[in-house]
C-alpha cells in the first residue's frame, strides 16, 4: 500500500531566479579594507567607537554588570514578554524625557524594548502606517537629505511606499540648512511623520541649534506633523545625556503627538546585542489617555509578536543593570564623557593639522560638527583617491568616522587629504 | 447591526473555539433533549466581549444579557447573586442547557479576572444544582447534616463544597424561593447536572463604555481570538491566590520542582564567554560565521550540508519564518503566485498549527490556506486527508511542515508517512519549508528528530528551513535561529543570501549576539557538545515520563477514558482532546490552565503535581466529553 518515494528529479527552488543584491556600500567598503595589505591602512568607515589605540572599546561598567549577571545564578534564560523587560521600558523612557517628564506623570508614555534603533524604527513607522491616516491613505513619512541609509529601506518594508525627503544640509558650511528645511515641513500635508535625528545627525553631525529647534517645533505644530526622533547618540554626542535630550524633551514640552526610537549601542557599546526602545508619546489632550495607551500597547505588540516574538534578553539585562543601579548609572556619565571626550579632542587635532599643513579650504565644520561622524565635503573622487593612493577607508560622501583617528594617525590622515584636495580638481 | 459586525471580522480570524459539545445521550431521561448553548453577556464590561461572538459564535438576535455584579461578589452578597441573576439564564441552566457568560476584565489590570466568573458564577451554578440539579435532593429534605458523599466543588483549588452548602442552607427565604421556582422544570428533564461556564478576555479599550454594544471593534475580536488566549491564561494563572495552581500553557521547559532550567552546558558556556571579556561590536547582517556553521551541520548531519545552501541567523524561530515569508513575498509572488491567491505567494499550514504561524506569514505579505493534519476523533494524524490536500493544493505554493513534535498537537508523521509526504510534495510541485523547533527536545536525539528534514533533503527538495535554538538549548529569551534555503548551487545561494541581509537590515540591522556565541561554545567543543546531547536528552526523557506518570495517575483517579494519545504524542505538547469548555472547568474549578485548545504543555507537569493534574483532568472529564 506504501508508496515509496521515488528520488524525484532535483526540485527548482522556488528562489532559483532570485537575482544578487548590489553590496550595501558600507560593507563593501568593511571588506576592501579588509583585503587591503598595506601595513598602514586606516579605516575611518566603522560607526563604532574605537579607543586612541584604535582597538574595539566595552564599558569597563558594562563588562562588569554582565559578569555579574553570568556569576548569578538566579539568572534564567527564559522569553521576554513580547514587548520587553518592563524595567528596562520604564528606565529607557526616563532616560530621554528625563526623570520628572510630565509625559510620563499623566501616563501618555508607551514604551517597548526594540531591536536597538533599527527595530525601534521599524516597528514603529509600520505602526504608524497601520493607525494614521492622511484622507484615507497612509502617512507620508519624510526623511533628511541626506540621512542615515537604512532610513530609506526602513520607510518601504514597514508598507509606507518610498519615503520622502526634506532639504538638510547646507553643503557650504557643512551646517543646517534651516530655511529649506523648513519650507519643505512646511509643504508637508498635515498627518505626515517627520524623521528627525535627536542629536548627532547622522552622517553630516550636523545639528540644528536650540534656537532652531524652537523654529522647527513651531512648523511641526502648526502644520500638525508627528515628529518621529530617531536617537541613536544620546550622550555619546556631547558627552552630557541632559544636553543630547534637550530637543526630543523641547518637542514633548509642547505635549504633542510623537514617537522615539533610542538606541544602547553606541552609548553603552552594546551594538551586537541590539538593544533600544521605542516610545509613543501620546498628545496632551487625549482623552481617556490610560485606554488609548493600552491599546496602542497592544498593537505595538501586535506588531512585534509575527515579526521576532520577543526581544532578546541579554542586552536589556546589562543596560537595567547600569540604568537601575546610582553608582554604575554614574561610572557610565563618566565613562560616556570619556568617549565623547575623545572623540572631540580627535576633531580638534584633526583641525589643527588640516590648518597647519595648509590643506586648502575652511575646516571649522570639523569642530562644529557633532558625534560620531563628521561630513567633510570630500567628493567621491578625492575619497578614492584617499583609498587608492593613501589606503585610508571612508565612505564615498565623504563621511569620516571620528572614532576612527587615534593621535597617532590623524597627521597621517590630515596629510592624505591635503593631497587629495590639491590633487583631485572637486567635480561639482 | 449584525451587518456592521459582520463588517469587522477580520479576514483571516482564527475558528472560533469549539463550543459544547452534544449532550451525553440518557442523560435527559430520554424525553426532551436539552436546549442549545445560551450566551450571555454580563454587563457591562462584558458587552466588550460582543463584537468577538456575534456573529462568529452567535448570532446577534441569539444573545442575551445578565447582570451578575462585582460588588455583589466582593460582599459576599450570595442571596444578591441569586436574586439578581436572570431568570432566563436559571431558566435554561435548569433544563441542562449550558450557559456561557462572556466577560471582560476591568481596565484596572490588578484585579485581574473577573471576580463575577471566578466567584460569582460558580456560586449560582452550586446554588442551582442544590435547589434544582441533580443534588437538589438537598434542598427537598431540607438542611441534612450528611456532608459524606457530598462532591468536592472547587474554586481556586479549595474545596468549596461545605462552606457553599450551608450559605445556601442559610439563604433568605426570597432567594430560596426564587431558586426552587425552577425546580420543576429541573425535575421534567430529569434533574441534568447545571451547566454555566465563564469566558473571559482581557480588558479592552472601550472599558466601561456602555455605547459599546452598538460599536463593534476590531480590537475585541483580537482579545478573544485563539491567538490571544493563551496570554488571557497566563494573566490569570499569575493572579490565581491558589497554591496548588497548575500553569501548563507556556512553551517553556520546565524541571521537575517547576522551576525555568538553564543547561549546565549553557552555563559554562556562558562563564567562559563572559570571561574571555569578548567585545560587543556588530555582528554581520547575515549573523555570526562559526554559529550558521554549527547549525547547519546540526540540521543537515556533519558533511551532508547541501550544496548551494544560503544560511543566514535569525530570531529565532519567529523570525525565521518571517523572514522565510518575507522572501517569499519578495520573489515568489505576482506571476509566480499560486491560482487564487491574489498575486501572494501561497503558504499552506497543517491544522491546526502554532498560533503565530498564520500571522507571520500575512504580516510578511503571504496568503495563507491550510491542510488536513489532525483527527480529533482520533487524536491522531489524519495522513490519507493530508496526502489528499497536499495533492490538490495550487502547484507553486508553500507547505509548511513542522520537523518534528507538531505543535500544538504533538502528533507526528511515522517514518513510512513522511515518505509517503515527501512524495505528494514533490509530485503536487509544492516547495517544502520545514519549522524545526524542536531539534534534539522531541526524542533526545538532534539526528532522529532531523530525519525528516534529511529525507526531504535526500527526496530532492529545495527544502527551506526554519531553525530555533529556543528550547533545545533552552535560550529562549536570546533568540537564537537559522534560516537555510537549498538553492541548487553557490552562484544562486549567494543571491538568496543577499537578498536574505537586504531584507534583514531594514528591520533588525543585524541580529544578536549573545545567544549565538553561547550555541557557538556548546557545539564548538566535543566535551561541551557530547554534555549538552546528554542533557537535552535528559529533558526529552522527563517529558516522555510525565507522559507515562500521567497516563497511570488518571487510572489511579479512576479514569478509564483512553488517554494513549497522550504517551503516543511527542515533544513539548500534549494535545489533550479536551474542549474549551472543560478548559475553562478546569481553570476555574481546578486552578489548572491551559490553552483553550486543550494543549497541555507537558514541561510544566511535574512528579509532585501530576497526581493533581489527573485528579482534575479525571473530574471534568468523567461525564464523558
Amino acid at each position: 500500500m506504501a508508496t515509496t518515494a521515488v528520488a524525484p528529479a532535483k526540485a527548482t527552488s522556488v528562489f532559483a531566479d532570485v537575482p544578487e543584491a548590489p553590496a550595501d556600500p558600507i560593507l563593501g567598503l568593511n571588506s576592501a579594507f579588509l583585503a587591503d595589505e598595506a601595513p598602514n591602512k586606516i579605516s575611518l568607515g566603522v560607526g563604532a567607537f574605537r579607543t586612541d589605540e584604535g582597538k574595539p572599546y566595552v564599558l569597563p561598567v558594562v563588562k562588569r554588570v554582565e559578569q555579574q549577571l553570568a556569576a548569578d545564578p538566579a539568572t534564567n534564560h527564559e522569553y521576554l514578554p513580547i514587548d520587553g523587560l518592563p524595567a528596562f521600558q520604564k528606565l529607557s523612557a526616563e532616560l530621554i524625557l528625563g526623570k520628572d517628564s510630565k509625559a510620563m506623570k499623566d501616563g501618555r508614555v508607551v514604551t517597548i524594548q526594540a531591536l536597538s534603533g533599527t527595530g525601534a524604527l521599524r516597528v514603529g513607522i509600520t505602526f504608524l502606517g497601520r493607525f494614521l491616516r492622511t484622507s484615507g491613505s497612509p502617512p507620508a513619512v519624510y526623511i533628511p537629505t541626506p540621512t542615515w541609509s537604512n532610513h530609506r529601506n526602513i520607510v518601504p518594508d514597514a508598507g509606507l511606499g518610498a519615503a520622502r525627503t526634506y532639504r538638510y544640509l547646507d553643503a557650504v558650511s557643512g551646517g543646517v540648512d534651516l530655511p529649506s528645511m523648513l519650507a519643505d515641513l512646511s509643504d508637508a500635508p498635515a498627518g505626515s511623520v517627520i524623521v528627525l535625528h535627536g542629536c548627532a545627525h547622522n552622517p553630516t553631525g550636523a545639528d540644528p541649534s536650540p534656537a532652531q529647534w524652537a523654529d522647527i517645533l513651531a512648523v511641526v505644530q502648526s502644520r500638525r506633523l508627528i515628529p518621529f526622533f530617531d536617537n541613536a547618540y544620546q550622550g555619546f554626542a556631547s558627552g552630557d545625556l541632559d544636553a543630547d535630550a534637550a530637543s526630543v524633551r523641547l518637542f514633548a514640552d509642547a505635549g504633542i503627538d510623537m514617537v522615539l526610537s533610542q538606541s544602547f549601542a553606541k552609548n553603552m557599546g552594546l551594538y551586537g546585542q541590539r538593544i533600544g526602545a521605542l516610545s509613543v508619546v501620546l498628545a496632551e489632550g487625549t482623552p481617556d489617555v490610560a485606554t488609548a495607551a493600552k491599546a496602542v500597547r497592544s498593537q505595538l505588540k501586535a506588531v512585534v509578536r509575527p515579526m521576532y516574538s520577543s526581544p532578546p534578553a541579554h542586552g536589556a539585562r546589562i543596560a537595567v543593570g547600569v540604568l537601575g543601579d546610582e553608582a554604575n548609572y554614574a561610572e557610565w556619565k563618566k565613562e560616556l564623557a570619556g568617549m565623547a571626550g575623545r572623540i572631540g579632542d580627535m576633531r580638534t587635532a584633526l583641525k589643527a593639522a588640516l590648518d597647519s599643513n595648509g590643506t586648502p579650504g575652511d575646516w571649522s565644520r570639523i569642530v562644529n560638527q557633532i558625534g560620531m561622524f563628521s561630513y567633510t565635503g570630500l567628493s567621491a573622487q578625492q575619497v578614492a583617491h584617499l583609498r587608492n593612493k593613501h589606503h585610508i577607508y571612508m565612505t564615498s560622501n565623504g563621511r569620516i568616522s571620528m572614532a576612527g583617528l587615534t593621535t597617532s594617525t590623524v597627521q597621517r590622515v590630515a596629510d592624505a587629504m591635503k593631497d587629495a584636495v590639491e590633487t583631485v580638481v572637486k567635480q561639482e | 447591526m449584525a451587518a456592521l459586525a459582520a463588517a469587522f471580522v477580520p479576514p483571516l480570524l482564527p475558528p472560533p473555539p469549539p463550543l459544547l459539545p452534544g449532550w451525553p445521550g440518557g442523560t435527559g431521561g430520554g424525553v426532551v433533549p436539552p436546549p442549545p448553548p445560551a450566551h450571555f453577556i454580563n454587563l457591562t464590561n462584558g458587552v466588550e466581549a460582543l463584537p468577538a461572538l456575534v456573529p462568529a459564535i452567535v448570532p446577534l438576535d441569539a444573545v442575551r444579557y445578565t447582570r451578575l455584579q462585582s460588588s455583589t461578589c466582593e460582599a459576599g452578597d450570595l442571596a444578591g447573586l441569586l436574586l439578581h441573576a436572570d431568570a432566563g439564564l436559571l431558566m435554561h441552566a435548569a433544563l441542562g442547557g449550558a450557559v456561557y457568560v462572556y466577560d471582560l476584565g476591568s481596565r484596572n489590570a490588578a484585579r485581574g479576572v473577573p471576580r463575577s466568573l471566578w466567584y460569582g458564577l460558580p456560586f449560582v451554578a452550586f446554588a442551582a444544582n442544590y435547589f434544582c440539579g441533580r443534588d437538589g435532593s438537598a434542598a427537598a429534605t431540607k438542611d441534612d447534616d450528611g456532608m459524606a458523599g457530598v462532591p468536592p466543588v472547587w474554586v481556586r483549588g479549595l474545596n468549596v463544597a461545605r462552606p457553599w452548602r450551608d450559605a445556601c442552607a442559610r439563604l433568605d427565604r426570597r432567594a430560596k424561593k426564587r431558586m426552587r421556582y425552577y425546580r420543576p422544570f429541573a425535575h421534567a428533564m430529569g434533574s441534568p447536572p447545571v451547566r454555566l461556564y465563564g469566558v473571559y478576555g482581557r480588558a479592552t479599550r472601550m472599558d466601561g463604555q456602555k455605547g459599546a454594544c452598538a460599536e463593534p471593534s476590531p480590537l475585541a475580536y483580537e482579545r478573544l481570538s485563539a491567538a490571544t488566549w493563551l496570554l488571557v491564561v497566563c494573566f490569570a494563572f499569575g493572579r490565581d491566590p491558589s497554591p496548588r495552581k497548575i500553569n501548563l500553557g507556556v512553551g517553556a521547559y520546565r524541571d521537575d520542582d517547576g522551576a525555568p532550567y538553564v543547561l549546565p552546558s549553557v552555563r559554562e558556556a556562558e562563564a567562559r564567554v563572559t570571561a574571555r571579556a569578548l567585545n560587543m561590536e556588530y555582528l554581520p547582517v547575515a549573523g555570526h560565521a562559526g554559529f550558521l556553521s554549527k547549525a547547519m551541520d546540526l540540521a543537515y548531519g556533519e558533511g551532508a550540508v547541501p550544496e548551494g545552501l544560503a544560511s543566514v541567523q535569525t530570531l529565532s524561530g519567529t523570525g525565521a519564518c518571517r523572514l522565510a515569508g518575507d522572501l517569499l513575498a519578495r520573489f515568489a509572488g505576482g506571476d509566480k503566485a499560486a491560482d487564487g491567491a491574489d498575486g501572494r505567494p501561497l503558504v499552506l499550514l497543517p491544522n491546526p498549527s502554532w498560533a503565530n504561524h498564520a500571522a507571520i506569514f500575512r504580516d510578511a505579505g503571504c496568503a495563507v490556506g491550510t491542510y488536513t493534519y489532525y483527527e480529533p476523533s482520533t487524536k491522531s494524524l489524519n495522513l490519507e486527508g493530508m496526502l489528499r490536500d497536499l495533492r490538490d493544493a495550487p502547484r507553486g505554493a508553500t507547505v509548511l511542515l513542522h520537523a518534528c513534535a507538531h505543535n500544538p498537537t504533538g502528533v507526528d508523521p511515522d517514518a513510512e508517512a513522511w515518505g509517503e509526504i515527501s512524495a505528494a510534495v514533490a509530485d503536487a510541485g509544492l516547495h517544502p519549508l520545514f519549522d524545526m523547533a524542536y531539534q534534539g527536545f522531541t526524542s533526545g536525539d538532534p539526528a532522529v528528530d532531523a530525519a525528516a528534514v534529511r529525507r526531504f533533503v535526500a527526496d530532492g527538495h529545495a527544502v527551506v528551513l526554519a531553525q530555533s535554538f529556543s528550547k533545545n538549548f533552552g535560550l529562549y529569551g536570546h533568540r537564537v535561529g537559522a534560516l537555510s534555503v537549498m538553492t541548487g548551487d553557490a552562484a544562486a545561494a549567494a543571491a538568496v543570501s543577499s537578498q536574505l541581509c537586504i531584507l534583514g537590515r531594514p528591520s533588525y540591522s543585524n541580529p544578536p549576539l549573545h545567544g549565538v556565541r553561547l550555541v557557538d561554545e556548546v557545539l564548538g567543543d566535543a566535551a561541551l557538545a557530547a554534555q549538552w546531547r546528554e542533557e537535552v536528552a535528559g529533558m526529552a526523557t522527563r517529558i516522555a515520563g510525565m507522559r507515562t506518570a500521567l497516563v497511570a495517575a488518571l487510572a489511579d483517579a479512576g479514569s478509564t477514558a483512553d488517554w494513549r494519545h497522550v504517551t503516543d504524542q511527542n515533544g513539548m505538547f500534549c494535545y489533550s482532546g479536551m474542549s474549551a469548555d472543560t478548559v475553562a472547568r478546569l481553570a476555574a474549578e481546578w486552578s489548572v490552565y491551559l490553552t483553550s485548545n486543550g494543549r497541555i504543555s507537558m514541561a510544566g507537569v511535574t512528579s509532585k503535581n501530576v497526581g493533581y493534574l489527573a485528579e482534575a483532568m479525571h473530574a471534568v472529564t468523567k461525564d464523558g466529553q
